[in-house]
């Protein structure tokens, strides 16, 4: 785990609502990473599979309703579809608890601002699961940016796409009044948040989509940044992209994997066969989501505020919308009509 | 289309390929309701995710969980049966293939379904076609893999539940299917001559009987709009490419040789070698295992076979077997077809379709090169191609 995250606070204790793929392979592993968190409770509406878990991962306590939270947590883990954040947020937080919500923060603009209103009201943390901030590469490249090495940011590009073979135990990602949306929302927003995080937002922009249903499963983001150059972010959960992030600057390009452990600097003008990829070591996914929890665990100790909090949920939910509004189709240039004649 | 328009369909394998693109014309062009059985999104999610992008519903589940079919096919007026084993053992691949067709054609029939469209595969013959093969024709010896044997008994599965339940249908017979988002015929293919180098039967002199998807969706559409009768028809494309001339488009689109001819004695020789190669390799694991074993001794005695126990327990030495033949040294390894699918691909044969110009006005569109054309626009989108072929 990243030792920067690591606050030296009691641990907090947590109970994770929802035991799907994200919490079984994500928030579980990185929990028994970290000493900033220990997670008492595990709750899910099928108490077999909260039992089984709770069995296999040593959660001393398990339950089918979220109020049951409180009994044994101070904070909690949301892992539920996107539709039912609202609700469980509203309730955890009026029980008092601070609460790390799975991204995206909710599915319309107007559930965000009951969320954060809600946590303001009962003066607990409410925190996104932005987890690629934390990331090494994305680390590295935070301070590159932020060092001016790379020079004036001509151009930001992001392709995020591989055949979805996450283990969803309900097919919430298909339907848009569950998920919110498509690929841009279930996977694209860990890279718009990137991009926001380190450029900011597009002055202007367009968005194409392979649906008219919501429910793209193929996706580009291309416009002008505010802060100067262009950026394109392509997702995809139907084919192989390159999954790579790559900003270009006056000064240096930088190339990093969209999640993972090292990124490869290239002076301008350099010629790249000089400056060979080094061989990236497998990503440490349960040190991420170690980190991630560390972070909520010092926001909820006051150490000091989380690094993606219900603000930034709020305005991927607010750029999502915008996407949705104009959005155009994408060129299949392949898709041509059928054609049946009289028969039809 | 407007003869779909507002139909409620049911489709199984909607996030395979055929299916997915059945379910995008359906959906976009056709403006039918479309609801879709996949089995979960490990191996699945990518084309789940295509179907739920053109607006299909997506339904988790199996196709042996006969209560969930019954439940979902509630308000059906047309299925399209796409869905075949394909995971676990062979017994788990015909369970589904055969009883999951079974099951859901019993699911059409309770929910009163008025066409159930079933698509079968022109591999449900043998080495026996002639020439140009009608629909009549039954071969006596079918291909020597399991798929041919599971999916014509699944036809015959679909029958025998039809015969009492009134439920109407057609089959298809598909020959080989290719296009965008293809497995075998298309992503395999560019996915192999990537890394290696394609081996073809008597320089790949065999008729492919290649369809592009899109004539298979017009094939299956006009199934869906003419009464089931429980016909069989056979579908492919207008023209009549060998493998070579088949395998030879995607060879061009990466921009790199990579097929190598073969006769069917060589190519069975070369298998041979190959597994003895690969035998080879595992032998002395296996002895290894074998004699750590607590209970071999006694057990290998027990059966009499003291022979086998001396050799493993080096008691005996081994008999020394024929060299390797040594292929040929290319720069690239050779991809060998499977010894049960080399007569398959030297197969003369065509696949009539006659019968279904005639009753069903399928009419394909897309011979090769209209289809291959497509399907690399496809493939340079999909990121298979290199940026400079």
């Amino acid at each position: 785990m990243n030792p920067s995250f690591e606050p030296a606070i009691e641990p907090v204790r947590i109970a994770i609502v929802g035991c799907g793929a994200i919490a079984q392979l994500g928030h579980l592993p990185g929990a028994l990473a970290s000493d900033a968190v220990t997670i008492t409770t595990l709750i899910d509406r099928d108490e077999d599979r909260a039992r089984d878990m709770a069995a296999r991962f040593g959660v001393p306590h398990f339950a089918t309703e979220i109020a049951a939270a409180a009994d044994h947590a101070e904070a909690a883990v949301v892992a539920l579809p996107p539709h039912l954040h609202r609700e469980a947020a509203e309730t955890l937080l009026g029980t008092g608890l601070h609460v790390l919500m799975e991204k995206p923060l909710a599915t319309s603009l107007a559930n965000c601002d009951a969320m954060i209103a809600a946590a303001k009201t009962s003066e607990r943390v409410l925190a996104v699961a932005m987890m690629r901030r934390f990331a090494p590469s994305t680390r590295y490249l935070k301070a590159a940016v932020a060092s001016g090495m790379l020079g004036q940011i001509r151009s930001y590009t992001a392709r995020s796409g591989a055949a979805d073979a996450w283990p969803s135990v309900s097919p919430f990602t298909f339907d848009a009044a569950q998920a919110g949306g498509g690929a841009l929302i279930s996977n694209g927003c860990h890279d718009l948040d990137l991009l926001f995080w380190l450029l900011g937002p597009y002055a202007d922009f367009t968005f194409a989509s392979d649906s008219a249903a919501r429910m793209e499963s193929n996706c580009m983001v291309e416009g002008e940044l505010a802060s100067g150059g262009c950026a394109t972010i392509e997702i995809s959960r139907s084919r192989t992209l390159a999954n790579t992030i790559r900003i270009e600057g006056e000064l240096a390009t930088i190339e990093a994997p969209l999640m993972g452990e090292t990124v490869r600097v290239l002076p301008a003008g350099a010629n790249p066969d000089d400056f060979p990829a080094a061989a990236a070591p497998p990503l440490d996914f349960a040190g991420v989501m170690a980190a991630q929890l560390a972070d909520f665990a010092a926001a909820v100790r006051g150490v000091r505020p989380p690094l993606a909090d219900g603000a930034v949920g709020r305005e991927m939910i607010g750029f999502v919308a915008q996407c949705y509004d104009r959005a155009v189709p994408l060129d299949l240039p392949w898709d041509c009509p059928v054609e049946l004649g009289a028969a039809a | 289309m407007s003869a779909l328009a507002g139909k409620t369909v049911f489709v199984t394998g909607g996030s395979g390929f055929i299916g997915g693109r059945l379910i995008e014309v359906l959906i976009r062009q056709g403006g039918a309701r479309v609801r879709t059985l996949v089995r979960g999104t490990t191996s699945a999610g990518g084309g789940a995710s295509r179907a739920a992008a053109a607006g299909a519903e997506i339904v988790f589940g199996s196709l042996l969980d006969e209560a969930l079919l019954t439940r979902e096919l509630q308000g059906a007026d047309i299925v399209f049966h796409c869905a075949y084993g394909m995971h676990g053992s062979l017994a788990d691949q015909r369970e589904v293939t055969v009883e999951g067709t079974r099951k859901l054609a019993r699911a059409a029939g309770l929910a009163g379904v008025k066409q159930f469209v079933h698509l079968g595969t022109v591999a449900s013959y043998g080495g026996n076609t002639p020439e140009m093969v009608a629909e009549d024709f039954e071969d006596p010896k079918l291909w020597p893999w399991p798929y041919a044997h599971d999916k014509r008994d699944g036809e015959r599965a679909l029958a025998e539940v039809a015969a009492t339940s009134g439920l109407p249908f057609t089959i298809l017979r598909l020959g080989a299917v290719y296009g965008p988002y293809g497995g075998s015929y298309t992503v395999l293919p560019l996915a192999t001559l990537a890394e290696r180098r394609i081996a073809l039967v008597d320089d790949g002199a065999g008729i492919a009987n290649a369809t592009y998807v899109d004539d298979v969706v017009q094939a299956m559409l006009r199934a869906a709009l003419h009464p089931g009768t429980g016909q069989r028809y056979m579908i492919r494309g207008p023209d009549h490419p060998t493998w070579r001339e088949f395998y030879e488009c995607y060879e061009a689109m990466l921009g790199a040789g990579g097929l190598v001819s073969l006769t069917r004695a060589e190519m069975k020789r070369a298998r041979r070698a190959e597994f003895a190669s690969s035998a080879k390799r595992l032998l002395p694991e296996t002895l290894a295992a074998l004699k750590a074993s607590p209970g071999f001794k006694s057990t290998a005695a027990g059966l009499g076979l003291r022979s086998l126990y001396q050799r493993v327990s080096g008691s005996r030495p081994a008999a020394t077997g024929p060299a390797n033949r040594p292929g040929p040294a290319p720069d690239r390894p050779i991809q060998l077809i499977p010894p049960v699918m080399i007569d398959y691909f030297a197969n003369t044969s065509r696949f009539s379709i006659a019968k279904a110009q005639a009753e069903l006005g399928f009419a394909p569109v897309y011979d090769l090169a209209k289809g291959m054309a497509l399907t690399e626009r496809w493939a340079r989108w999909a990121n298979l191609l290199p940026e400079t072929a």
